[in-house]
């Protein structure tokens, strides 16, 4: 016996080193997992199908049953390497030892042993595929697979053994002990050396382990509790009864021996001669014996096949045997160490007859019932078990699974996901909890962007209010200014008003920093400034002054960059200071572009104690000086190009000459459309100054019905300024009205500009009308017929007939995508 | 621009002072549809008239055509800057002036 375990235990040690060498063969071939898997589980099935094969050939022989770990080959191959190899190994090893009684295995548990070997390796199979999701099960399960599997063998013996009952509990008798642990071993330690090797954590955390398995454990010991009840149980019933039932049977047989002998009506020595006659063929039962005994101890005569007298009668003191009652039963070891009988005798005369039933004849349908009770409540708590884990993974892991799928994209951003789960009730209502939070949130989160919305919309509100609106346009010099906000940075703002001594104060600037703070910093400078210029300080030290009370309680560090000037508006002298700002750009009458080689000074509310220093620069009549912040020269497009100075200088060139409005707005156009679709990141700011020649008039306006009445004042003006003759001016109003009332009914242009000077040494007067609506050129129009009577007459072409009649030259152009028409009267006055 | 009527049973006066164009020819539009029912005579006094632009020749063609169906129109006191448009437009042929 302790042989046959040792050699069992040393097979189940070479199976898990096997095990241990595939497994890192396959570990250092990747491979082997991918692409050559089939071919890998193939190979790894014919292993252990073979190993199964050693397993049958060279089991250990016992008491007439062959002891063996075939078994664990194919679940070692199915649980640890994956379901093909399972199976293949199982029906190997199963088909092997069908067609092993050929050469000598035992024929009894040949169908048992074939099936079992085959269900092993299926079993397997389907436990790493279906529950295990394909992944190597931990020891513990492991160990327990191996039992159940082994158990369901030696289930098999007696289900197909039914005729022979008492062969099979002999052979399960004696496999259970050794069959059962060197199989749930050899699968144990095998799984357990991979967790080793692959430095698996163990989970003894209790925050890494599966609801499953805390189900498990707490179902695993209360079937424990309730196994060893019913079994102690039924154990206690069952022998209670066998020992009633071998106590029944030996009694009979007693009975029928008195029965017989005083039948016989023999006394003496003649009756001697008729019990020795008469007991030789009778048995109790099957194997139990009969013996009788004289009244000196010595035996008379007994079952044939039995004892011999000896060693009976060293046994049997009759003095002892005495101490028992008649009819009772007592167990005896008779002869050899599984020899125990039930014992009981009866007084027959001098006789002592003597019935001895073996147990494990008396026994066996209470072993059966054990052992069969046992195995079968081992497989149903496994069923019981793999249920449960089912149950578990549908209804609750897949579920959480989905909740958590859901929560991640919640996490992730996307508040529109809904989590709806209808598996049962549970999880109904926390998908209702998870939606209603979600919501919750979502409402919350709406309103804080909403608050900060509101907020950045405040600032930009604050931002434009500070900046004046209403452009100057004199007779000496028109101004136009422009601020686009970004959405959130920001804090650009530009000021203009006019100073003692027909002077007029300009600034542009930018407040580094963004929101209300900025903002509210914004409006302290531009008030310091502007009070510190209306008192009639120069620029430099109004940018000193200001900096020294912008430096004190600047606690939020921001700062400005400033740009200021004061241009005198009768000789064009322009005074300035900078304080960190872009030097702005003067375009000269030539169309050359001047710019400020000035170094800025220090920005302004940065440091304490700057000193600014002043500078002077001339605008001359018809030049224009353009002021800006960085948010033009690094407006970015798409390609995260700058719009830079390069470009802003051409753009200038272009539209030289051209009235400030036009040219602040082409600027901005011109970046628009460089820029593309990139979204705006700085507030970008344009200013423009341009002093006019003595007598031109220029005008920008939107072309729209109340704009009419603004044009013809403007027209007066210029008739009264300049002294034109009634007869002239007429026809330049009915011209300006002709052409403007065609530009607001018709264009659906945004902007028009309109321009009249009087050229006095060439004796005419020069009008031009601009505007950006749909291409049109009204000379392209026929004459009407001026000849028909009043009821034929159409009104229609009259006006540019009537313009084109009036002066000396009438000119279409198409520029820029802008339509000009140039008409020139002869100063007829 | 300013309107001034005088009806005299059927006769109709009307003293247009100031500019007739774009924005205020509307205006004299009105007045003279309004005014027109019963209408023999219709004068209209340019004394006071700035200029014309055509869409005051508009208002005056539309005044002439429907004098045509029920008496006689005239213009009076036309400046030489309104008749510089009548003469260019050719309108001096289809209306009568005095």
């Amino acid at each position: 016996m302790i042989s046959g375990v040792m050699k069992i235990a040393v097979s189940g040690i070479m199976m898990v080193l096997l095990t241990a060498v595939l497994y890192r063969y396959e570990q250092n071939h990747q491979k082997l997992k991918n692409e050559k898997r089939m071919t890998w589980q193939i190979v790894i099935g014919i292993v252990y199908g073979f190993v199964a094969i050693c397993g049958t050939e060279f089991g250990v022989q016992f008491e007439g049953a062959v002891m063996n770990i075939r078994d664990a080959a194919p679940l070692c191959a199915g649980l640890l390497f994956g379901a093909p190899a399972g199976i293949i190994a199982g029906l190997i090893g199963g088909i092997e030892r069908w067609f092993a009684v050929f050469w000598g295995a035992g024929e009894y548990t040949r169908l048992a042993c074939t099936l079992g070997t085959i269900i092993a390796g299926f079993f397997a199979a389907f436990i790493r595929n279906s529950v295990l999701e394909n992944k190597r099960p931990g020891f513990v399960y492991a160990f327990a697979l191996g039992m159940v599997t082994e158990v369901t063998h030696l289930l098999l013996v007696f289900l197909t053994n039914f005729d022979d009952t008492a062969n099979a509990i002999r052979v399960v008798r004696v496999c259970t002990p050794v069959m059962i642990p060197g199989v749930a071993a050899t699968v144990c330690l095998s799984a357990l050396v991979l967790n080793l090797m692959n430095k698996d954590k163990f989970k003894f955390n209790p925050k890494n382990r599966k609801i499953v398995e805390d189900l498990q454990a707490g179902l695993l010991i209360t079937v424990l509790i309730t196994f060893v009840l019913t079994n102690g149980f039924v154990l206690l019933m069952q022998n209670h009864m066998a020992e009633k039932l071998a106590s029944n049977t030996i009694a009979r047989t007693l009975n029928d021996v008195k029965a017989d002998s005083a039948e016989s009506g023999y006394t003496g020595d003649e009756l001697t001669n008729f019990l020795a006659e008469e007991v030789k063929n009778w048995h109790i039962g099957k194997e139990g014996y009969i013996a009788i005994f004289n009244g000196d101890g010595y035996i008379v005569t007994a079952t044939e096949g039995a004892f011999s007298q000896e060693a009976l009668e060293a046994h049997y003191d009759l003095t002892n045997l005495y101490a028992h009652k008649e009819y009772s039963v007592f167990k005896q070891q008779v002869s050899g160490p599984d020899d125990i009988c039930y014992i009981s005798y009866i007084k027959m005369g001098k006789y002592c007859v003597l019935g001895l039933y073996p147990e494990s004849e008396a026994d066996l349908s209470r072993n059966v019932s054990l052992y069969t009770t046992a195995f079968f409540e081992i497989i149903i708590l496994a069923v019981l078990f793999i249920q449960i884990f089912f149950l578990i993974r549908e209804k609750v892991v897949k579920s959480m699974r989905k909740v958590n799928d859901d929560l991640d994209r919640i996490s992730s951003g996307d508040l529109d996901v809904r989590v709806n789960i209808d598996s049962n009730k549970e999880f109904v209502s926390l998908s209702e909890d998870i939606n209603e939070t979600v919501d919750t949130l979502k409402h919350y989160i709406q309103e804080a962007s909403a608050r900060i919305d509101a907020e950045l919309q405040l600032a930009k509100d604050i931002q434009y209010s500070t900046l004046p609106r209403v452009y100057p346009n004199g007779r000496k010099m028109e101004l136009y200014a422009n601020m686009m906000a970004a959405k959130e940075v920001g804090g650009d703002f530009y000021d203009f008003y006019p100073v003692m001594g027909n002077k007029f104060a300009v600034l542009v600037a930018d407040v580094s920093g963004k929101g209300i703070p900025a903002a509210m910093f914004m409006m302290k400078a531009k008030t310091l400034i502007k009070s510190l210029v209306e008192t009639g300080a120069s620029p430099e030290t109004a940018l000193t002054k200001a900096n020294e009370e912008l430096c004190e309680n600047n606690d939020s560090g921001m700062f400005v960059t400033v740009w200021l000037g004061i241009i005198d508006l009768d000789t064009g002298l322009i005074q300035y200071a900078n304080a960190g700002h872009n030097p702005p750009i003067i375009i000269r009458e030539n169309k050359e572009l001047d710019f400020s080689e000035q170094k800025p000074g220090f920005v302004l509310a940065g440091l304490e104690g700057i000193k600014y220093v002043g500078h002077e620069v001339t605008l001359e009549k018809g030049e224009t000086i353009f002021m800006y912040t960085d948010g033009v020269t690094e407006a970015t497009n798409s390609c995260n190009e700058l719009y830079g100075e390069e470009r802003l200088a051409n753009a200038l060139r272009k539209v030289a000459g051209m009235n400030t409005r036009y040219l602040c707005k082409y600027v901005k156009a011109d970046v628009d459309r460089f820029v593309g679709a990139a979204p705006q990141f700085d507030d970008i700011t344009m200013m423009a100054i341009r002093r006019k020649n003595e007598l031109d008039g220029s005008l920008s306006v939107k072309p729209d019905k109340e704009s009419i009445a603004e044009v013809m004042e403007y027209f007066d003006n210029f008739n009264e300024e300049n002294k034109i003759p009634l007869s002239m001016s007429a026809k330049i109003m009915v011209i300006v009205d002709e052409l403007y009332s065609n530009i607001v009914n018709y264009s659906g242009a945004t902007f028009a500009n309109i321009y009249c000077r009087l050229e006095q040494s060439k004796g005419r007067i020069c009008m031009s009308f601009e505007d950006n609506g749909i291409a049109y050129n009204p000379l392209d129009k026929e004459d009407p017929d001026i000849t028909l009577s009043s009821e034929e007459r159409e009104i229609g072409g009259l006006g540019i007939f009537m313009v084109k009649e009036m002066a000396e030259d009438v000119k279409y152009s198409r520029i820029n995508g802008n339509n000009i028409l140039d008409v020139v009267l002869r100063n007829e006055g | 621009m300013e309107i001034i009527k005088n009806l005299d049973s059927e006769k109709l006066e009307l003293q247009v002072k100031g500019r007739l164009d774009t924005t205020t020819a509307p205006e004299l539009e009105e007045v003279i549809k309004g005014s027109l029912s019963g209408v023999k005579q219709l004068v209209l006094d340019f004394d006071e008239l700035e200029y014309v632009s055509s869409a005051g020749l508009r208002v005056i063609l539309g005044a002439q055509k429907a004098m045509n169906q029920q008496g006689e129109m005239k213009l009076i006191n036309v400046s030489d800057e309104v008749m510089n448009v009548f003469e260019i437009t050719g309108f001096v042929d289809i209306l009568t002036i005095e």
